[in-house]
Formats: C-alpha cells, structure tokens, sequence
C-alpha cells in the first residue's frame, strides 16, 4: 500500500512521462485552457493506467495509449493532467492481469451456454 | 404504427460512422481514416419491411464528436439536434476495438434521448486483433439494444435496420440505466494485452527523427511522380479523343450554321471545354484515387502529429496540415474541411492561408510551365516536391503573420486522435474516386468553362476601335504583367480564370498556333506555344509563383464568404496570396534582370 509520501514524491504531469512509460491518472484540472471537459469525455479520467507510446518527430506534442485508442496531447495541455508512475513491471502486470480477466471471463461465459 | 421514421446517426469520430450511412442508405459520402472527416449533416433514405409493415426511414449523419458538452460549433449542432430535431431513434456507432471510450458518449446520448441503439461496427477489424464482444452482456449492461456489424463487409446491416424499426415503433420507452462505460465495456469485451501493438510500431518508425521526413517525403514524392507521368499519357490520347470529335462534330455542323454561331459554339465554347477536360481530367482522377488510399490508410493524422510544433511556432495549430492536403485537391473542400479545427482563431488562419497550396485546379499550369523548362518527368516530380515545400513554409510564414496581426491570440487546446491503421480497399477506392472525379470534372467543364469559353471568344472577335477586346485588355495588362516577369497574355488569362483555376493553362495559349482547322487551335505542342509567344525560363518560374500564389477562385471565395461569414475574412483571402505572389514575381524578375 503507497502511503501518501509515497503518492506525492511520485506524481508528475501527463505531459513528464517518456515514451514508453505507463502511469496512473490521478486527476485533470483546467489550467484556463478550456480542456478538462474534453479530456475527461476522451477518456482521460481518475483511475485510467496511461501509456506514453511515442513522441512526435520534432518532440511535441506526445501520444498517449488511453482505453484503447491512441490520442495526441501538446505539452502545454498534458500539464493539465496529473499522474502517478507505475513501474514498468507492474505496468505490465496490470494488463496482463486485465487480458486474463478477460479470457477469465469469456471462458466462464462460454462455459455457461 | 408508424410508417415514417427519423434515425439520428452518431458516435465518436472515425469509428466508421460513414461507411454506416452509405451502406444503409446508398449514398456517396467521402469517408476517410482520420479523426473529423465528415462536416456537416447528411441526410439519407432506405425503406425496410418487418412484421408485415413497410417503413420509410429518415437516416441523419451527424458528425463525429467526442460529447454532448459542445467544444465546437459542429459538437453544439449536433447536441441540439438530438434534443430537439423529433428523432425517433439514435443509433451510435462505436468501434468495437476502442468500446470503453465510445460508450461515455452514448451515455451522455442516453440521457437526452432514450430510445438508443449500440451498433458495435469493424467487428472485423476486432477479430484480426483478438477482440471479441459479448453482445447479451453489453445489452445487459447497458440497457440497450445492441447490433454487432462490419459495415464495409455489409455484416449486421439487416440486423440494424430491425433494431432501428423496433425501437422507434415500441410503444413503451426503456428507461435509462446509469450504467459506467469503463465497466460496461470491461464486462463485455475480451481482448489480448495490447491489441494495438503492430500500429505502435509503424508509428515509431513514422514519428522517428531519422526516419519520419524521409518515408513522409518519398510518399509525397510518389504521389506526385505518378500524378504527373501517368496524367501526361493520358492527356495525349484524351486529346486525341476530342480532337477527333471536334472535327467529325466540326464537318457535320459548319455548312449548317451561320459563321457567328459556329464560332460561338465551336471556337468559343467547345474548344475551351475540351482543352479543360484534356488538362484537368488526367491529373484529377489520378491524385484523388492516391489521395484517397493514403487518408483511408490513416497516414494523415500522423503528418498532423509530425508537424504540430511547426504550426504551433505560427500560432496555428497541426490539424492545418490535414486542411493544406484536402486544399491539395480541391481549395473549396480545403476551406470547409478547416471545420476540424476547433479554435475559431486558428481556423481563420488555415482558411485564409488554404489557398496557398495550389489545388488540383492549377497543376496543368504548372507541370506545363515545367515541361517548358525542359524537366524531364523524374526532375519534374522532385521540382512538384520542391514546390510543395516551398508552399509549406510560405503558408506557414503567412500563418505567422496573421497570427501576429490581426488573428492575434494564445494557442489552443489541442487532441489528435491517431487512428489505427487499416488496410484501405483498394479496388474499389480506385474505381469510385476515379468515376466520382469523372464526373465531378465534366460537371464543372460544363458549367464553368463552357461559359468562360464564349465570353473568351467573344473578346477575341469583338473589335473595338479596330482592335478586339481582348488586344485591349493585353494591352492594359502588359505593364503590370511585365514588371512581374509575365506579360499581359498571362496576367489576363489569370484574371478570366477567376471563375476555375483549370481555365488559367487554356486562356494563357488561347488563339496560338498555326491557324488552320479552327479559330482557338487546340495546341498540344504547349513548348512551341510557348516559345512562340517569346517566353522564357524566368518567366516560366514567375507563372509557377503566381500560379501557386494568387487569389483563389470564385468557389472557394464564396466557401470562404459562407463559412467565415465576414466580407472582411473573404477580402484578406483575396488579398494576401495575391499580394504575396505578385511581390515574390516581381522579386525574381528584378534578381534575374540582373543576372542575364
């Protein structure tokens, strides 16, 4: 269990992360931007793990792997967004965790008919 | 029960929304694989029999959005239509491979309108990844009907239009359930790991520093070289063509009419239309089809992502790239495909500067003022590069500019989605664009150049003062003509193509040649045309300028006047390229009177 130290020496902005590091969202503020509304109905909300997949040719902006599709943030906008790291081990448990949910759950469905 | 109903169409962007429509409804809209594309509403019919009952079916396509709460004019629209627009059903069209995100949009629909149905489309696509929906599961969860489909495949399309029929003739309403989309879809769908991992690696190679701007340029470069070589063959025979028509229809018609009809008709009239169609088919039906397989490849919103800094640097922002490519092939469709750029700040920018990027329109001008330099079709394509280069960092400096002038403000808020890649269908994207080019060229020789083309002859054969109109207007042009490198012949051929950039070629080589056969003799030696009337290199360079930097056409100015809805916006349109071109042809007029 991380301990709220723990919570605050690890959190950082969305637009922090380097290209291939996961992480957790912790939440989206507006910084005058107009962008929270937005972020949130793309998926961008409390909880969600966050991939940094690639950054653009020339640096800005940074694409991010979010509930499935993959959405270009500028810098700027990615500070809107904090986030906590999760190593990159436990990132990749927490999916492959999700995907054998997943087939978990198919064969339980398949198995019921 | 009720034999008329309205189905309101809608969904995330890019979830094959479109595909929906045309498959249901048979109409051709233009689809395309990035976030955005259609702008406006569609309107469509089908008719469906069930239970006994025939129906006659409304199908509205709304634009892609992302939700309800109107972060664009396009979102508010669509918002207020399913509120208020009398729709019996919305059908939302999710992406079975991105279903967690899609679903907080049909929650939102939900709670405006409750007779909803989940059409899960790219089934397909999921299946090639290793996603699968369980349908019960999803309809339990949300409360919803829900109908699995691959529309391009014509899967689920009978099982939808039931749907839609059931629920909108249902006497009781379903009541919403506040389901949570992450659950729902969690509970429904099973997929491997990282179903998107073979795009993530293309997208590496693509947004890497090495090799980003070499695969991005050889593409481009392809493009144009295929444009170019191909449009050149089939322009000889296409003129061949018409030439013979032209002279069967020529013996056929002279001894009946009387000399000013037939010069009217086909000195005037005909021999400008055919030249238009023999200039512009070939590059049009080419570029398009090419055009069309790379956006349906979902390649463009990664030039969007490259170039981002680039235009942010200018106060605008990546999407402009995507408008820049659409202006590419037609400036109107470029103006009003700027829709996708929400900051209405940075959307006057990309529709002023669209016109900066020559539209198919001007091609023939160019490639011929190339291939009166003497390139060959290799050089040629790597000079179209050049160019295209060239008008990149023009419309960028332009950007700048207004950005720091009169369109000043902060940079927006921006997200692009990066579609995954999907295999385009490659038959038929060829054989549609090609007829739908067809069509859309011959539509517009018809309508444009048929009546530029007698109101041309006619101010060659009116005499005013013993010299005809037209000597008149050469005349009066020529000083200003001069001073950029060109001449009167051209400045003028530029000014009567205001109507269609295509005219530009036509009206420069109007009543050159031998005489002969015809009044405007059709000239497809264009070189010795060319050289006839005394041009040389420099001024085949300021003709390029001036082509690629002037005031667009009629069309595009009347979308600039519709969309921006400002006569101020629509001048400075007219304005700036013009004043640009003409200021760059006096520049390497003075620099080459220098040197030669």
């Amino acid at each position: 269990m991380k301990t709220s130290e723990n919570i605050k020496e690890n959190t950082k902005y969305l637009s922090e992360m380097k290209v291939g590091e996961s992480a957790v969202i912790v939440q989206c503020c507006d910084l005058g931007r107009n962008i929270e509304k937005r972020l949130c109905d793309i998926g961008f909300t409390s909880g969600e793990t966050v991939k940094c997949t690639n950054a653009s040719m020339l640096g800005d902006p940074l694409a991010y792997l979010i509930r499935g599709s993959v959405i270009a943030l500028r810098k700027a906008d990615g500070k809107c967004v904090t986030v906590t790291a999760v190593p990159d081990e436990d990132a990749e448990a927490l999916t492959e965790i999700s995907a054998a949910e997943s087939k978990i759950r198919g064969g339980v469905r398949s198995d019921a008919r | 029960m009720r034999d008329k109903i309205r189905a309101a169409l809608c969904g995330n962007p890019n979830v094959g929304k479109s595909t929906v429509f045309n498959s249901l409804t048979g109409m051709r809209q233009h689809t395309g694989n990035w976030a955005g594309k259609t702008v406006g509403c569609a309107e469509g019919h089908f008719s469906h029999q069930k239970d006994g009952g025939e129906f006659e079916v409304t199908l509205i396509d709304l634009p892609g959005q992302y939700s309800l709460s109107a972060h664009s004019p396009e979102e508010k629209e669509a918002a207020d239509f399913l509120a208020n627009g009398e729709i019996d059903c919305a059908v939302c069209v999710c992406d079975a491979t991105v279903l967690s995100r899609n679903l907080i949009l049909v929650r939102q629909i939900y709670d405006i309108c409750p007779r909803v149905i989940i059409c899960v489309n790219l089934i397909d696509e999921a299946k090639k990844k290793g996603i699968s929906i369980d349908k019960q599961v999803l309809e339990r969860e949300t409360g919803c009907p829900v109908v699995l489909c691959a529309a391009r495949r014509g899967i689920g399309l009978c099982e939808l239009k039931d749907a839609i029929v059931s629920i909108s003739t249902a006497d009781e309403v379903p009541s919403p359930k506040k389901f949570d989309p992450k659950n729902a879809a969690s509970l429904s769908v099973t997929s491997p790991p990282d179903p998107t991992a073979a795009d993530r690696k293309i997208d590496k190679i693509l947004s890497s520093k090495v090799s980003g701007i070499p695969i991005m340029l050889a593409l481009v470069a392809v493009v144009f070289y295929l444009t170019l070589s191909l449009s050149s063959y089939i322009s000889e025979y296409l003129e061949m063509f018409l030439d013979f028509i032209s002279l069967n229809l020529n013996t056929f018609f002279r001894p009946h009419l009387p000399d000013f009809f037939y010069g009217a008709i086909f000195d005037g009239i005909i021999a400008t239309v055919f030249r238009v169609i023999a200039v512009m088919l070939p590059p049009m039906a080419i570029f398009f089809p090419l055009f069309t397989l790379l956006e349906d490849l979902g390649f463009l919103p990664r030039v969007a992502f490259n170039l981002d800094r680039c235009f942010a640097c200018c106060g605008s922002c990546g999407k402009q790239s995507l408008t820049m490519l659409m202006g590419l092939g037609c400036n109107s469709a470029g103006v009003v495909g700027c829709r996708i750029i929400d900051s209405p700040r940075e959307r006057l920018i990309a529709v002023i500067t669209n016109s900066l990027v020559p539209c198919n329109g001007r091609f023939p001008m160019i490639i011929a003022m190339l291939s009166c330099m003497g390139l060959s079709s290799v050089s040629a394509s790597a000079a179209m590069v050049l160019i295209f280069f060239v008008c990149i960092a023009v419309t960028l400096l332009a950007s700048k500019f207004l950005s720091s002038t009169i369109l000043k403000g902060e940079n927006s808020s921006f997200t692009l989605e990066l579609p995954p890649y999907r295999v385009p269908q490659i038959w038929r994207v060829i054989v549609r664009s090609v007829f739908d080019r067809t069509i859309f060229v011959l539509g517009r020789a018809v309508s444009v150049s048929a009546p530029a083309g007698l109101v041309l002859w006619l101010t060659m054969t009116t005499n005013i003062g013993g010299e005809s109109i037209y000597s008149h207007l050469v005349s009066l042009l020529d000083p200003i003509g001069r001073f950029a490198g060109m001449d009167g012949r051209l400045l003028l051929a530029f000014i009567m193509a205001a109507p269609a950039a295509e005219l530009a070629l036509p009206l420069a080589l109007a009543g050159v040649g031998d005489g002969g056969a015809g009044f405007l003799e059709f000239t497809s030696d264009i070189t010795s045309a060319f050289l006839q009337m005394g041009w040389n290199t420099v001024t085949a360079v300021c003709v390029i300028i001036f082509t690629l930097f002037h005031f667009p056409c009629l069309t595009t100015l009347l979308t600039i006047k519709k969309e921006t809805g400002s006569m101020k916006y629509t001048v400075i349109s007219a304005a700036l390229p013009t004043i640009i071109g003409y200021s760059m042809c006096v520049l390497v007029s003075l620099v080459s009177s220098l040197f030669i």
